[in-house]
Parts: structure tokens; sequence; C-alpha cells
């Protein structure tokens, strides 16, 4: 099982931009693969993008398994609901960010708009 | 004690009241709308016909009204109707027109630095717009979401998210559902008060809900009204793209969403229009969801409507 790993960008929401963005970044072929997408940049995970992403790689290049990793926070229901729907519950996984320490969630609360 | 915003007696009219005349020139006809207007209805039979849009008397327009009559421009437009525009007092309205696309309408009031007309006596317009423009896709999306996140720094980030997927999933829809025709689509927040509130509207001038399904008869779903097309298009995993078990949750999921933030959305698709919110909820509880299903007078295309509280 070969391990895969792609960072998603900020901003990719609709189901023909994920498509373009997988086809750029994977092989045609996932059969057998663990992919990880990092979602650290990604400011929001909308149904479209992880519904498209669980059948491009999940559904249609047939990979082993799904992580989404530094996933934001409404994403667990988006790929909670998706892959119920795709019959693929037991091949996908939400990480969520590390939660922030002290420091971190200070720096957060005197400036907001940097922390994003 | 401060009424709720969303029992405010206003907001129904505010969404939906066209407060300016449209005159179509060449027949002898003047349509005077207090309420709704009908547009399209106005000047289909009378195409060709050059249509004489009189905004001299406009001292009020919504961000839902501005977005509509864009899109009943841009469909006179698409129909090749000459389209002549008298500008309103408030230079702001002829400034988002222009912001739109419509320059050769307002060309004597380009460079005005002013923006979203709420009132009269509203706050600084700068202070509550962050956006208004067009689409040629969803491709084009990406600076708009970049003011978002940018401009709206006091929003919680989770309701800024639940606004950012809300934008992308509906802008997706028209551009995959109506049929390649004009988007508009504005954001604007509210004064920052305790009761502030941000706004998108996304509009188009295409073939409407209805006729989304009814044009692609192998999804199995042929909606009799416009009500009953709006009613499949909020079901969950109801599309018209046959064939993909996954489709149907964008609308569905920016509804449940935005409700359960005390937002409320407005869908209008042809001659049906639906309010949706959520009641005051007593001792924390949430409140019922609510759905307020109106007939009104035929536009072409699409509105949807999204409102949700800051905090």
């Amino acid at each position: 099982m070969a391990s895969v790993s792609l960072i998603a960008p900020a901003s990719v929401g609709t189901r023909d931009l994920v498509r373009k963005w997988l086809e750029q970044e994977l092989d045609k072929s996932l059969e057998g693969d663990h992919l990880s997408i990092d979602c650290v940049d990604l400011r929001s995970a909308t149904p479209s993008f992880v519904d498209e992403i669980l059948k491009v790689v999940l559904v249609e290049r047939h990979a082993a398994r799904l992580s989404f990793v530094n996933a934001p926070e409404r994403a667990e229901l988006h790929v909670e609901r998706s892959a119920a729907n795709r019959s693929v519950v037991d091949r996908v996984e939400v990480i969520p960010p590390p939660k922030p320490t002290s420091a971190q969630r200070v720096r957060r609360w005197l400036s907001p708009s940097a922390a994003r | 004690m401060a009424v709720p915003w969303f029992v405010d007696p206003h907001w129904d009219s505010e969404l939906c009241e066209v407060p300016w005349s449209i005159r179509l020139e060449g027949f002898n006809m003047e349509i005077v709308a207090t309420g709704d207007f009908d547009f399209d209805q106005s000047i289909s039979s009378r195409a060709r016909q050059a249509v004489r849009v009189d905004l001299s008397e406009t001292t009020h327009v919504s961000l839902y009204n501005l977005v509509a009559m864009a899109c009943a421009l841009m469909r006179g437009r698409e129909d090749g109707r000459d389209l002549t525009f008298k500008p309103p007092r408030d230079p702001s309205v002829c400034n988002f027109l222009s912001r739109l696309g419509f320059d050769d309408f307002t060309s004597d009031v380009i460079g005005l630095d002013c923006a979203l007309g709420i009132s009269a006596d509203s706050k600084a317009p700068s202070d509550v717009l962050v956006d208004i423009r067009t689409f040629e896709s969803s491709s084009d999306l990406t600076p708009l979401q970049n003011l978002l996140w940018d401009k709206l720094d006091e929003v919680a980030p989770a309701r800024l998210a639940m606004f950012d997927e809300a934008l992308v999933e509906l802008v997706a829809n028209v551009t995959e559902h109506s049929h390649g025709q004009g988007l508009v689509a504005a954001v604007v927040q509210a004064e920052r008060r305790a009761d502030s509130h941000i706004d998108l509207v996304i509009g188009d001038s295409g073939i409407g809900i209805r006729e989304s399904f009814l044009s692609r008869p192998d999804c199995g779903r042929f909606p009799a009204t416009d009500h009953e097309a709006i009613t499949l298009a909020l079901e969950y995993l109801v599309s018209s793209v046959p064939g993909d078990k996954g489709r149907g949750q964008g609308l569905t999921t920016t509804v449940e969403s935005a409700l359960a933030l005390e937002g409320r959305v407005v869908i209008r698709s042809g001659s049906a229009r639906r309010i949706m919110y959520r009641e005051q909820g007593i001792k924390g509880q949430p409140g019922a969801e609510r759905a307020k299903p109106t007939s009104v007078p035929n536009l072409s295309g699409t509105i949807v409507a999204v409102r949700v509280p800051c905090r």
C-alpha cells in the first residue's frame, strides 16, 4: 500500500475545481493506496468539496483509504454524510487540527485576523 | 427589550418591496411598482422594444432588490432589448449597477465614492459592503472569498466558514443549473452593533429551478409548479443531475446551517418565493423551523438570499 499526500489549496470548493485539482495532482489509479489530504490551508470544506473528493478518490480511483488531516471543524459532518451516502464509511477518516496551546489562544484572542 | 431581528415586522417588506418605478417607453404605458414588480412579464410580449428604467424617485433599495433588478436587466440585455436607465437621486444605486457591468447606464456617476444605499440615513455604506460583482464561472470566486475573510474579521470564524460554504455552493449551483446565464453575487455586513448580520445574495437570470429539473428528464423529477420545484431542491440528495447519489447537498446544507445559526434564507425562483427561518427558542432550546411560501410575480432565474447574525 503506497501513501500519497496532498495539501489542499485555500479555496477549492466547487466540484469542477476539486476535480481539476485532483487530476493535476494524482495518478489515474490509486488502487490500494492511502491518500492523505492536509487541509491546513483550507478555509472551509464545502459539502461538494468533500463529496467530490470521496467520489474521485475512493469510488473512481479505488484508493484503499482516505484521510482528511487538519480538517476544518465542519468537515467532519460533511465527510460523515457523504461517506454514508457513498457506502465508504470504513475507508475514510477525519483528523482535526491539534488543539491550540494557551499561548496560541491568547494570540488569537488578541489578533483574530492574524490567527486565521 | 430589543426586538429580535428575525421577527422584525419590516424584514419581509425589506426583502420584497421594489420601491422604484419602471416605465416602458414606446407603449405609453407606465408601471409604478410599490410591491414586487413583474419586469419579465411586462417586457416579454413586447420583444425588441426599448425599455426605460426610471429610478429617479428611488431613495431606498435593499441588496435583495438590487440583485433582482440586476438579474432582470441582464435578462433584458440577453434578449437583445434596448435598455435605458434614468439614474436615481441616490448615486449609490448607480454605482452598484456600474459595478455589476451596467456601465452604459451609469457612465455619469462612475467614480463616485459611494456604496450601498440602504436608506437615506444609514451609516456610511462603505462600512457595510464587502463586495458586489458578477461571475463568469466558479473559478472567479477566490477574490470574493479573500475579501470575505479579510474584511469580516470581527465575525466568528465558524460563522464565516459557514458563509464561505454558502457562497461557494450557491455560485456552483448557478453555474451548473442556470444554463450559463448571468450571475450576481453580493455580500454585505450590516452595521457593527449587537444584532448585526451578514448578508449574501446570489442571483441569476437563467432558466429557474423548475426548468432545471424539467430540462433533465432522466433525473426523474417533474415539478408541476415553482413551489414544488423549490421543495424538491430543498430535499436532501435530490438533484437535477442524474446518476450521482452524492448530489443534492449544497442548498440543503446551506439552509440547514443558516437556520442553525438563527439566520434566515429566502429562495425565489419563477413565481414562487420561500422564506425560511427559525422561531425564537425558549430556555435555550432551538425554536421550530418555519417556511413561508408565497406566490410572487414571475421573475426569470433564481435568487437566494442568506442572512446570518455575526455572533
